[in-house]
């Protein structure tokens, strides 16, 4: 396991053969951003190779990561309709892959919400709402919950495929390390396009053209 | 080496060549000439980039060699103060090239930026200015964005002092004036190579490694 910090920095150490300089323009925080991507892709990556060796869709758990104390809101216009928004927006990987489970606390958890799809949400919108269940669709950055509960007193806390904290250099990042090496693969390929893409020494006004 | 061992060696490897007198003043305005050359030689010459390659053989920062050469000028870290309102602050008065510069107690690199570039530096999302500063030169100052940036310290290269042998005249005769005098801060092994510059600018052309072997024959024999 490796904090963000530390990956990008070795990243770096990588694609300049060394401590770069202070004119270097490959930067921990750039490096961080193709992070993110390359979570997914690694995830999406043991999500295909579960299926070719295990017949088996799913992705591993070492890939998921706990987020508590998300606020839920109201959603307009509805009575039972409730939002909760995420760290950020889940990886597409199956039909629900990106969201593991949702569960509410206050001071007491209560048992997992009931993921739905987009089809079976159409279907769920025409049906009365169901006493104390909790149904959920992922929509973008939100899950949209329906209930009867008065679900904002409670905070939700959601198991999702996600690297950990992308804004926090110091956070680690939740792949494990058989994966690692896909993942700085896939990095150093797009810094290596950008340390090879050729650079406009002139201040003529006039962008380079090769 | 102090201004007389420079100007007895000059001296004395004019002598050798059967040049013309050689007086105090031509040495500290050639010693001087040739320290600037040299220094400049050694902060990397514009003469010297290739083209499509903005970089010259030699230059400061290029190797760990030419580094300790030029250590004697370069400062210890000092900070610089900008003003809040607008950004700006100004170069110490001794200041000659440019070395790094950093920021904050964990010594976060100032980058010095080109002009050109900068709207893509003040506008990043990924690497913002407030926690990634910046600057450019701008007539004879630092112009740093953030402007409201403080707490950064400067690493540079200073302008040498000048060179003087200086003397007073008793009874018609030159005597040395050590306490007026003023010596450059080159190693000798360096002074080797600011005084075949010097002797060269004066007519006599010398490989710095000849002038050696003429500094072990004073030390030796006398001037």
């Amino acid at each position: 396991m490796s904090t963000r910090k530390r990956l990008c920095e070795r990243l770096i150490l990588q694609i300049y053969g060394g401590k770069p300089t202070d004119d270097a323009e490959i930067t921990p925080n750039q490096v961080n951003e193709w992070l993110n991507d390359a979570v997914a892709a690694a995830a999406k990556s043991n999500y295909r190779e579960n299926i070719q060796l295990e017949s088996t869709a799913y992705v591993n758990g070492a890939f998921h990561m706990t987020y508590s104390d998300l606020p839920v809101v109201r959603d307009y216009g509805d009575d039972f309709l409730y939002k909760v928004q995420l760290p950020h927006i889940p990886v597409a990987i199956g039909i629900d892959q990106g969201v593991g489970s949702v569960r509410f606390r206050k001071g007491y958890t209560s048992f997992d919400a009931i993921p739905l799809n987009n089809k079976q949400s159409a279907f769920a919108s025409d049906m009365r709402t169901i006493p104390n269940k909790i149904l959920y669709s992922t929509e973008g950055k939100f899950l949209f919950l329906t209930t009867t509960i008065q679900l904002n007193e409670f905070t939700a806390r959601v198991r999702m495929i996600s690297g950990g904290d992308s804004k926090n250099m110091d956070s680690e990042v939740n792949v494990p390390d058989d994966y690692m090496p896909e993942m700085i693969l896939y990095i150093n390929k797009m810094l290596a396009t950008q340390r090879s893409s050729p650079v406009d020494l002139q201040n003529d006004g006039r962008d380079l053209k090769k | 080496m102090t201004p007389k061992e420079v100007y007895d060696l000059m001296l004395f490897i004019h002598r050798k060549n059967q040049s013309k007198s050689f007086a105090e003043e031509e040495c500290n305005a050639y010693v001087n000439a040739a320290s600037d050359s040299y220094l400049v030689y050694c902060l990397g010459e514009f003469e010297q980039y290739q083209y499509g390659k903005p970089a010259a053989r030699v230059q400061l920062g290029n190797n760990a060699v030419i580094r300790d050469r030029i250590s004697p000028f370069i400062s210890p870290l000092t900070p610089i103060t900008a003003s809040a309102a607008t950004g700006i602050a100004e170069l110490p008065t001794d200041y000659l090239a440019f070395d790094a510069m950093f920021w904050g107690s964990s010594m976060k690199k100032v980058r010095c930026v080109e002009p050109d570039r900068l709207d893509s530096h003040i506008n990043s999302d990924i690497d913002p200015i407030e926690s990634n500063p910046v600057f450019i030169f701008i007539k004879n100052n630092f112009q740093f964005f953030p402007k409201t940036i403080t707490g950064v310290t400067l690493s540079y290269v200073q302008r040498p002092i000048r060179f003087s042998y200086n003397f007073n005249t008793v009874d018609d005769r030159r005597e040395y004036d050590a306490g007026n005098s003023k010596a450059l801060p080159w190693r000798n092994t360096e002074m080797m190579e600011v005084i075949a510059r010097a002797l060269a600018m004066s007519g006599v052309s010398l490989q710095a490694r000849d002038v050696q072997q003429y500094a072990q024959t004073i030390k030796t024999q006398g001037a």
